[in-house]
């Protein structure tokens, strides 16, 4: 089924609530139940992120389990001056675009397979989807490389934004959060990035007068 | 209200679509885009991105993917916690250390000393009882050569009977007293113990390795060739 993104109009300011404060003592604290919580909770969200990010399967599932051993080192250190969530995804997007630097020095890129989706299968249409037909099952697998091609070609900067933004859901607050700058600069970095993204996806995109 | 150019309507789209604008920014755009075809479809084509990408599948977690983060998860909060552990204990027992160590050393000083004391004086007991069984740090008085030889070559005397004379030697080796416990009670004899007597000279006893005056019980025994 497809997915949609609930978003935060209201765009609350991210910050701890007495629910997260609590869980937070208990990642402190180091005890097992949360930590397995923790991997249960944003393992996905996680991946989907690292994933979209970098365009490899393997490489988004090693960046998660950095991810989380990064979070483990480092939750001593939250203060919670933002959101476990926030604080969690800018730790996540400080390791993917280190090692997405680090591919880039080493021409990485080249060797990766666009037409390959994570285990193989085709994204939106697992084999329990009986539904589509096998046109639009190719369709689906074509838009989505296009897509992840389209994000490709963004810069870190304006990928990272619309992932967060467009694909995650995130709130402008959380977005300045997670990467490190002000609320004006997410509003003109997501302008630009939309519209770069746009010209790529001009074709897949439906235009309806109103 | 102000009316907007393409360029400026454009600009506001993004934040439009996530309602990030203000009211009057918003009424802006939409009075614009019912007037302009062109961005009518740049702002459908925002909102037909947007939906697009919301609509992406996520895709499928590797199925180990989960099970490996707990592991190595685990694993490093078991080597965090027994080098926490680790911490603690030195962090605990590292102030004792010194201190214990000093003590230690200072007691295992002091038994040595003692011991090894305790070792001479065994040993010294031990030599000691080999060279003098029964006196220890007391030597007896004894005769020097030079005077028995003087009795002994003393043949003037006709000894009947045997001679016993306790003697009480001073401490510089000379006679002080004596007295005639047997022998031959005549004045002949008697004259000859005096005249022994005032020569004699003795290694005088000594305890404690001075010299102290003791008494000597000499035997006299005519021996006929």
């Amino acid at each position: 089924m497809p997915r949609e993104i609930t978003y935060n109009w209201l765009d609350r300011p991210a910050e701890l609530t007495a629910q997260e404060a609590l869980f937070v003592s208990r990642l402190k604290a180091n005890e097992d139940a949360a930590y397995d919580e923790l991997v249960r909770m944003y393992s996905g969200p996680m991946y989907h992120v690292a994933y979209r990010m970098t365009g490899d399967a393997a490489e988004a599932s090693d960046a998660v389990q950095d991810i989380f051993l990064k979070i483990f080192r480092n939750i001593g250190g939250f203060k919670g001056e933002a959101a476990l969530k926030t604080w969690i995804f800018k730790i996540a997007f400080s390791e993917i675009l280190n090692r997405l630097r680090w591919w880039k020095r080493r021409h990485r890129y080249a060797t990766l397979s666009l037409d390959e989706s994570p285990n193989g299968n085709v994204p939106g249409h697992g084999v329990a989807d009986a539904g589509p037909t096998p046109e639009e099952v190719l369709q689906a697998k074509e838009r989505e490389n296009a897509i992840q091609q389209a994000l490709r070609r963004l810069s870190h900067e304006h990928r990272s934004i619309i992932v967060l933004r467009d694909i995650e859901g995130f709130s402008y607050t959380e977005i300045a959060d997670v990467l490190g700058i002000s609320m004006g600069t997410v509003k003109s970095r997501l302008a630009r990035a939309r519209a770069d993204l746009k010209k790529s996806l001009m074709r897949y995109l439906s235009v309806r007068y109103l | 209200m102000r009316s907007l150019d393409c360029s400026s309507a454009q600009k506001l789209m993004s934040a439009f679509i996530d309602s990030m604008v203000t009211a009057a920014e918003s009424e802006s755009l939409e009075v614009h885009v019912t007037l302009c075809q062109a961005c009518q479809r740049q702002l459908q084509s925002y909102k037909s991105m947007r939906s697009l990408l919301s609509r992406m599948e996520r895709p499928p977690l590797p199925g180990d993917m989960v099970l490996e983060t707990r592991v190595r998860l685990s694993q490093q909060r078991n080597k965090n916690f027994r080098a926490r552990f680790e911490n603690r204990l030195n962090y605990v027992f590292k102030p004792l250390v010194i201190p214990a160590l000093f003590g230690v050393s200072l007691t295992m000083l002091f038994f040595g000393i003692l011991l090894g004391c305790l070792a001479d004086n065994t040993v010294l007991a031990e030599s000691r009882l080999k060279e003098e069984p029964v006196f220890g740090l007391y030597k007896p008085v004894r005769t020097t050569d030079h005077t028995m030889l003087r009795f002994v070559s003393s043949d003037e005397q006709n000894l009947d009977e045997p001679l016993t004379i306790e003697t009480h030697v001073g401490d510089e080796g000379r006679v002080i007293d004596y007295e005639v416990l047997s022998g031959p009670q005549n004045p002949e004899v008697d004259g000859w113990i005096r005249e022994m007597m005032s020569l004699a000279e003795f290694t005088p006893a000594t305890a404690f390795g001075r010299p102290v005056e003791s008494k000597i019980i000499l035997s006299f025994v005519a021996v006929r060739n």
